[in-house]
């Protein structure tokens, strides 16, 4: 089973709790921030993109579902999260809906939170790996299957355009010799 | 976000606990099946493969464990949910390492419930999608092709993307790459593969006869008409025309042609009204089709017609280790056919036809290889088994007209059939040997080349001259006369 490390955001307000994560964290190999509010989460995730986030709910400033919002609104891949201190189905419901991934209720211990964020940064891997082969595949037909090349001139012409082109030039031709007062003979 | 539903198959020997969790997963949408042991689950999942099983590990037979080690050994792709009494770390820790994709412990919600198991379906569907998409990257055969280099993986895709469409088709690339192959692979992949798939080589059709064997004729239309004839345009409604060598159509009937493929209406040859047919063209050249429109030979307005979506066939030289890959597999076919004890190419032989470029392609190489087999047999092939091939400095023949003699096969020719009149090449120059390391060509006289080039022959064949003769495409007498000539010169180079 491979083991993915990766950089993860801890969004979490109390400090007992957050140090107790962050050294879970720790031990199972990931790059861990720590964030206390809302705003700082987001301050975080803009210079150091993180490839998951833990969210507590509860934060001082403002709910952990605005701070999925706005990551999310700034175009963040990371997988979110949710700490909740209740199981109960609304809150995991809107959870969801906010696009949470999956969720923890607290108190968790070392073995939830390794298997909940292994299946998501696995989940987030697989995706990016469709998305870029799925691009290769496209590339390939662009590649083999460009539109044919036109000749030098660009319009489709056809012999009936050549054939009116030609005589409106002999008629001009003609007209001029007429307006010259040209004649021939003597 | 997607809601996968499933089939789950739920391993719980506590039947209260049991009814609650049928209860959830019926609510979520799922298709449910309970065993209440291990011995029970494994038969169920025997015949009705699951999705994803919940596997309670407390089981009155058999540990939860031991179920998904068997589960597995069965060879069930099933996504494994553990749900335990205990959020131990050393049983979360075990059920991983048995495969388990996460765990639930008991007792749980429906919200627990429904989170895991989507998550573990999706990474499933996920996992499943991208074995099947990666499949399609790496492809060493698609329909009758055989290579995996990049440029085939693109016409692949590309066919694939073609296929299912009205689209014509045009198919370019030098003569022995498989253009037929390739038109037969659209048909095949397009939604008229069950109907018929007809193939004209409008360079093998006498030019008065082009327009017969197109669309037709009625009886008494001409000298020979001794019957109603449909034509290949009639044969293949419903299905696909394959049109080879569209470059040599004379320019009256690339009239018609067009007015085919811009109404679906043609008239059989002395018939008195236009008849329809609803037919997918695929065309196909060795020329430069651009260059044949430039010179006057072909209508534009036709080129732009069936030039709709072009499929370029790659040289085979362009195809890195496809020549190997091609060379193994006619090797396999014909020995299978022939009777023969063949099974590998030696190493020193793989590298000749490894670095030979093959100017006649596909074709080529299956000519050498079934020239090998009809005349050889043993364990692996050896380079002196391969025969002569024609030096390389020939320029491979693009524009223009074809290498082979007229030959006007009266059908066109079938797919699996032996490729028309790849006769022996005259052979004016040297049989063949893999090049020396690279020093710049000397220019020198005509007469010293041919010197050479005969006692090089010689020497390959011991001095045999009448083999060395049929290796240099000359007759006997021809090199005993030389010889004789220089025997009587003033010692010489």
């Amino acid at each position: 089973m491979t083991e993915p490390a990766g950089r993860i955001l801890l969004v979490e307000d109390t400090p007992t709790q957050a140090e107790v994560a962050k050294a879970m964290l720790a031990t199972m190999g990931h790059e861990v921030r720590h964030a206390a509010t809302g705003a700082q989460a987001l301050a975080i995730a803009q210079e150091w993109p993180p490839d998951a986030v833990l969210v507590d709910l509860d934060l001082p400033d403002f709910s952990g579902f605005e701070v999925m919002r706005r990551l999310k609104a700034r175009g963040s891949k990371a997988a979110l999260i949710v700490l909740t201190v209740n199981n109960s189905v609304d809150t995991v419901v809107e959870a969801m809906r906010e696009g949470a991934m999956d969720f923890i209720a607290k108190p968790y211990g070392k073995a939830r939170l390794k298997v909940t964020l292994d299946n998501a940064l696995e989940n987030r891997a697989l995706r990016a790996e469709l998305t870029a082969v799925k691009e290769q595949l496209s590339g390939f037909v662009a590649a083999a299957a460009s539109p044919p090349p036109r000749r030098h001139g660009g319009d489709r012409a056809s012999p009936l355009r050549y054939a009116i082109g030609a005589l409106i030039f002999l008629a001009a031709v003609l007209g001029l010799f007429f307006i010259a007062g040209f004649s021939f003979g003597p | 976000m997607s809601e996968p539903s499933g089939r789950i198959l739920l391993v719980e020997d506590t039947p209260t606990q049991a009814e609650v969790a049928k209860a959830m997963l019926a609510a979520l949408g799922h298709e449910v099946r309970h065993a209440a042991n291990g011995a029970e689950a494994l038969g169920i999942a025997q015949d009705w493969p699951p999705d994803a099983v919940l596997v309670d590990l407390q089981l009155p037979d058999f540990s939860g464990f031991e179920l998904m080690r068997r589960l597995k050994a069965e060879g069930s792709e099933a996504a494994l949910i553990v749900l335990t009494a205990n959020g131990s770390v050393n049983t979360a820790v075990e059920a991983m390492r048995e495969g388990a994709m996460d765990f639930i412990v008991k007792p749980y919600g429906k919200a627990r419930l429904k989170v895991t198991l989507d998550n573990a379906l999706e990474n499933r569907a996920l996992r499943a999608e991208l074995t099947a998409v990666k499949l399609q990257l790496h492809r060493g055969r698609f329909f009758g092709f055989v290579g995996a280099s990049p440029p085939m993986q693109a016409v692949y895709r590309t066919i694939e993307s073609v296929a299912p469409s009205r689209a014509n088709v045009f198919i370019t690339g030098e003569s022995g790459t498989g253009k037929e192959l390739a038109a037969e692979a659209v048909h095949k992949a397009s939604p008229r593969a069950k109907g018929p798939f007809v193939a004209l080589n409008c360079g093998a059709i006498p030019k008065d006869l082009i327009e017969s064997e197109i669309f037709g004729h009625v009886k008494g239309a001409f000298t020979g008409a001794t019957d109603n004839r449909a034509g290949a345009a009639r044969q293949a409604e419903g299905g696909t025309l394959f049109l080879d060598e569209i470059g040599e159509m004379p320019l009256d009937m690339q009239v018609k042609l067009l007015r085919f493929l811009q109404t679906g209406s043609f008239q059989p040859v002395g018939a008195a009204r236009p008849e329809k047919a609803d037919v997918r063209i695929v065309s196909a050249t060795n020329r430069d089709p651009l260059a044949e429109v430039e010179a006057g030979r072909f209508r534009e307005d036709l080129y732009y017609r069936l030039y709709v979506v072009p499929i370029a066939l790659p040289p085979l030289r362009e195809r890195g280790e496809d020549v190997l890959l091609v060379a193994r597999h006619f090797l396999a076919q014909f020995a299978r056919e022939e009777g023969r004890k063949f099974r590998a190419f030696s190493r020193e032989a793989e590298a000749v036809i490894a670095a030979y470029p093959w100017p006649g392609n596909v074709r080529q190489l299956q000519n050498a290889i079934r020239n090998v087999v009809v005349l050889h047999d043993g364990d692996a092939v050896t380079p002196e088994m391969l025969p002569p091939l024609p030096a390389p400095h020939v320029a491979p023949p693009a524009p223009p007209p074809r290498e082979e003699p007229r030959p006007a096969p009266a059908a066109p020719p079938p797919v699996e059939a032996p490729p028309p009149v790849w006769s022996a090449p005259v052979w004016s120059a040297p049989a063949w040997t893999p090049p020396a390391p690279v020093a710049p060509p000397v220019i020198e006289p005509l007469a010293q080349v041919e010197r050479r080039c005969i006692l090089a022959a010689l020497d390959h064949t011991g001095q045999d001259v009448p083999k060395a003769a049929a290796l240099l495409g000359v007759n006997p007498s021809t090199i005993y006369r030389k010889l004789a000539a220089w025997r009587s010169e003033p010692a010489g180079p």
